[in-house]
């Protein structure tokens, strides 16, 4: 049956504004940047030439550049990880019905509310090891911004802090849509607490889960605030994330050309990485369909 | 934020009719540059750095456009974080942008943006005997090819601090030296026997900070980073060694501790204000905090030249912000003219006074009055006179990124100084070869 | 049983009190920070300070600009969550539950747009800007901001809007509903709690986001909140106590926010709707 003009119309008219609207603002600086990538471009010394695929042929072979994207995917895999994990159970829990539950739901957003900036020096502050609480409260001097095994995981334990609750907020709100009657049917069927949730939560919560999983894995990947206030990428180069690297390029020695192209592969990394929850994502909503 | 579930046509409209409202308001506060003003009169847009003090400078321009009074000086602050004030200046000034007219810059992106062109020339504007008071050190940054682009409105120094009470009580005089520095640290610290006290800090983060830190040491053994002509020295004997010393402190000696790698000044400054170091290398904007009622080394502290390695001189790093005019400004006489009015004498000392910071201008270090409020000042001086700034190359930014990371895995212990350093060399000859 | 329900409560404030106390001790200790008077900032023991002062609090309320930013913040996240769902909600619904072909496609693009690094935009969406004229305005970071808004909305949305059964839309259609009727009757107040949520979302991302905010805005007329407290420091000073003041305040609207809308989250599962 095919739509009628008018509904068609209708269609448009509900999908195109947003399209239109993220299309012309977002596309400018993409193909600005990309177009910047297919040259050297170093304005101080009066360098404007197209080169081509060069400066990605260089970045194939630029040390620094794999190191940045090794640093990135630990970075991305470990906290999104725990980031998960941590939030669906706290997802789980605040779904309980217990008073005070109002308050500690808002209470659990705080790390969100925190503006990255202020955060990123809170922890510099909190994790420096000589008069950081942490240190002060674990009796100990690790030096946990400046050692070379121990930096990056810093700087996870503040990202997962950070972002936790953004994962609690979409699960909590998944969770609500799961249709109580399916649980009461569960236990009258015999089922316990875990398989109730194996075969039910789990599975309705899918959806969202990817959701959550893709958005966050995004935004770790694009991590920069935080780890440029902790370490600057340091020590010794060893936190150095591609946005970083990006930025250096860019801002610090005006490498236009050469940090576009880092910008670039930093967004096909990104793609790389969604892909399986894209796919994945679509054959949920495929199967509901 | 109002109710979701009705977004009738009608309400569609009048949020539609809002919005625009709204952006209209916003939009009218925009800054019209050339917009005429009632009283004709020219108006500069100065950026700058936020100071602490920075009310005081107010005041300064407040002086300069009742002297001057066709032209007004509108502030704009830019955050205190140098990489974000390079940044905007950088996207503002590619694009040849003629939003502002005086810039506030930190001394190494002067060459940088000079060679870009973004700089108006300064000279014969600034005159001769204008620009004679001025530290010289500090003026070889501002030239490029025979023309001058910036001036220093205000320098800072590394200088040495030092704990005068555990000093005195063991019976230390303060260190010229790196070796005596060591000595005294490592005597102090098993005479005192505390477990939170430490030899010497400094900046040993990844950042521009460590370079500093780490060319005092390398000049102060008669080392450098670049050799006449621009080739990278940094495998020379004199620079290894001073890196290996450096290393040596944190890992042999104990004197220095492993958590340097994530000392900033400002961490390293609290490290010392609670008591817990004998020596720290820092800029002489720690001192009046450090002296502040509730510090707990207010009074037991002092503060002298960087040491050297024997057989050397003692080279403190230079930094501090210059003031330079957009190339692009529509207002190039005015802005000449605050130019020179920052560089003048009473202008300096006022700097110095009420905003807090080391003016460039050598006589007012002499001033009866400025020896009187600051009798710290004629150590600081002695600073200022032998002082090095960072190679005033229009490559520094570049070579300071390609450097970052090596020195700070030297002072990490992930790479030895020779590693490191044919590394960074290496880096820096592909990027050279590329320009 | 009764021991058991005991034991399992008992395990659920365990474990909430555990959690609680990773979520809110850092924030503890900002406050604790701010309340410490500057010369003993780095003074540990003591843990708390003996002589709490407002010094820090009072500075960051008196600071020139600081409500300014405060206004502007809130105008560019309510501005931000507004354009979202303007746009956003037709869209995730008519990805959501209209059959259409190329549906994934506009999706995916959608999101591709918004993976781009941020620092590679900033520069040419800041050029453009100065050619618009609108540079240092609420508008030009508002329109940074729903970039990404945007996107994560329609993403979040249309996945919420799949929940709900066809059958409802479907029945809907049949009574004749137009698409608007459909988005107001049936979906927006089954979807309510992931509307809520993403709301917020949004909000708070806007509310905090530093780096475009700071590139787009220049004086006090448009400064947001981060970008406000982010001036603080001077050229070495970093005022932790002050910053540590400025960022409680900075939290304390979102956790209001959060504190009134929570209710409507949890209460979005109206009855009736979706039963067998």
């Amino acid at each position: 049956m095919r739509a009628s003009f008018r509904e068609r119309l209708g269609r448009f008219g509900l999908l195109g504004p947003a399209v239109a609207y993220v299309a012309s603002v977002a596309v400018i600086p993409v193909v600005f940047t990309l177009w910047l990538s297919l040259r050297k471009q170093m304005p101080i010394f009066g360098i404007s030439q197209f080169v081509g695929l060069q400066n990605y042929l260089f970045l194939m072979r630029d040390a620094r550049f794999w190191g940045a994207v090794g640093h990135t995917g630990y970075f991305v895999l470990v906290a999104v990880t725990l980031e998960l994990t941590l939030g669906l159970a706290i997802a789980l829990l605040l779904h309980q019905k217990f008073p005070g539950r109002g308050l500690a739901r808002a209470l659990v957003l705080i790390p969100w509310a925190v503006p990255s900036v202020v955060a990123a020096r809170f922890w510099e502050w909190t994790l420096n090891a000589d008069f950081g609480v942490l240190n002060f409260l674990l009796r100990t001097r690790i030096n946990w911004l400046g050692d070379p095994f121990w930096a990056m995981h810093a700087a996870i334990l503040a990202d997962v802090w950070k972002t936790t609750p953004f994962m609690v907020l979409l699960l909590l709100a998944g969770l609500q849509v799961i249709p109580e009657h399916l649980y009461r049917a569960a236990r009258i069927d015999g089922a316990n607490s875990w398989q109730a949730f194996r075969h039910i939560t789990l599975p309705l919560l899918k959806p969202i889960i990817l959701l959550a999983l893709l958005f966050r894995t995004m935004d770790a990947a694009r991590v920069f605030d935080l780890i440029y206030v902790l370490t600057g990428g340091g020590p010794g180069n060893q936190t150095e994330t591609l946005v970083i690297y990006a930025y250096n390029l860019l801002y610090r020695t005006l490498q236009f050309g050469y940090g576009s192209s880092v910008a670039v592969a930093t967004f096909f990394f990104i793609v790389l990485l969604s892909l399986a929850y894209l796919r994945e994502l679509r054959r949920t909503w495929q199967m509901r369909e | 934020m109002g109710s979701r579930a009705s977004l009738g046509p009608r309400h569609r409209a009048g949020l539609v009719v809002g919005s625009l409202a709204l952006a209209a308001i916003s939009l009218s506060g925009c800054p019209r540059r050339q917009a005429s003003q009632p009283d004709q009169r020219v108006t500069l847009a100065f950026k700058h750095a936020q100071h602490p003090r920075y009310a005081f400078l107010t005041e300064l321009i407040q002086r300069f456009e009742a002297e001057n009074p066709g032209i007004r000086v509108r502030e704009e602050i830019l955050p205190a974080s140098t990489d974000e004030q390079h940044q905007f200046y950088v996207i503002n000034l590619a694009a040849r942008a003629a939003d502002f007219d005086v810039l506030d810059m930190d001394v190494i992106w002067v060459p940088e943006f000079a060679r870009a062109g973004w700089l108006m020339e300064l000279t014969p504007g600034v005159t001769e005997i204008e620009r004679a008071p001025l530290f010289p050190a500090a003026l070889r940054a501002d030239w490029l090819e025979e023309k001058l682009y910036a001036v220093p409105w205000f320098v800072d120094a590394g200088v040495l601090y030092y704990r005068k009470d555990l000093l005195d009580k063991h019976g230390f005089l303060p260190p010229q030296t790196y070796p005596e520095l060591l000595e005294t640290a490592r005597s102090v610290l098993t005479a005192e026997r505390d477990p939170k006290l430490t030899g010497f800090i400094w900046q040993g983060k990844q950042y521009e900070g460590l370079v500093c830190s780490a060319l005092e040491f390398i000049r102060g053994n008669g080392g450098d980073l670049l050799r006449e002509g621009g080739r990278p020295a940094l495998t020379e004997p004199p620079t290894l060694e001073a890196l290996h010393f450096m290393s040596d402190m944190v890992r042999r000696y104990d004197v220095t501790p492993p958590l340097v790698t994530t000392l900033n000044e400002e961490a390293s400054r609290h490290i010392f204000q609670s008591g817990r170091a004998i020596f720290m290398r820092n800029w002489p904007y720690a001192w009046p905090l450090l002296q502040q009622p509730g510090s707990r080394v207010a009074g037991r502290i002092g503060m002298t030249l960087v040491p050297h390695f024997p057989g050397h001189t003692s080279t403190p790093t230079l930094g501090g912000f210059h003031v330079g005019v957009n190339a692009r400004s529509p207002h190039k006489k005015e802005a000449l003219a605050f130019v020179r009015f920052l560089l003048r004498y009473d202008v300096q000392k006022q700097i110095l006074l009420k905003v807090g910071v080391l003016p460039a201008h050598r006589q007012v270090y002499d001033d009866a009055e400025v020896r009187q409020k600051l009798p710290q000042i004629s150590e600081l001086l002695h600073s200022l006179q032998q002082v090095e700034p960072r190679p005033a190359t229009p490559y520094y930014m570049m070579i300071s990124h390609i450097l970052q990371p090596e020195l700070s895995a030297v002072v990490a212990g992930i790479r030895p100084p020779k590693q490191a350093m044919r590394s960074a060399e290496l880096q820096i000859e592909h990027l050279l070869g590329l320009l | 049983m009764q021991n058991a329900l005991i034991l399992r409560r008992l395990l659920l404030f365990a474990a909430l009190g555990l959690i609680l106390s990773f979520v809110l001790a850092p924030f503890a200790w900002q406050v604790i920070t701010a309340l410490k008077p500057t010369a003993q900032l780095a003074e540990l023991p003591p843990l708390l300070p003996a002589h709490p002062t407002w010094q820090n609090f009072g500075t960051v309320l008196g600071a020139p600009g600081f409500w300014r930013a405060c206004l502007n913040s809130a105008i560019v996240a309510s501005l931000t969550v507004f354009l979202a769902f303007a746009l956003g909600v037709p869209a995730a619904y008519a990805l959501a539950k209209l059959r259409l072909r190329g549906a994934q496609l506009v999706l995916t693009t959608l999101l591709c747009f918004s993976m781009f690094p941020a620092i590679a935009n900033v520069a040419p969406l800041y050029l453009l800007f100065i050619r618009l004229g609108i540079r240092d305005s609420a508008l030009a970071v508002v329109i940074a901001h729903s970039v990404f808004a945007i996107p994560f909305a329609i993403w979040t949305l249309t996945s919420f809007f799949k929940e709900i059964p066809d059958d409802l839309y479907r029945a809907a259609r049949v009574d004749g509903c137009s698409h608007l009727g459909v988005l107001r009757h049936v979906v927006l107040p089954l979807a309510s709690p992931g509307l809520l949520s993403v709301a917020l979302l949004v909000f708070i991302f806007s509310w905090n986001e530093f780096l475009y905010a700071l590139t787009l805005t220049a004086s006090e007329r448009s400064r947001t909140l981060p970008v406000a407290i982010a001036l603080f420091p001077g050229l070495h000073e970093i005022p932790w106590g002050e910053i540590a003041a400025a960022s409680v305040l900075a939290t304390v609207p979102t956790i209001l926010l959060m504190l009134v809308f929570q209710r409507r989250i949890v209460s979005g599962l109206t009855t009736g709707a979706v039963k067998g």
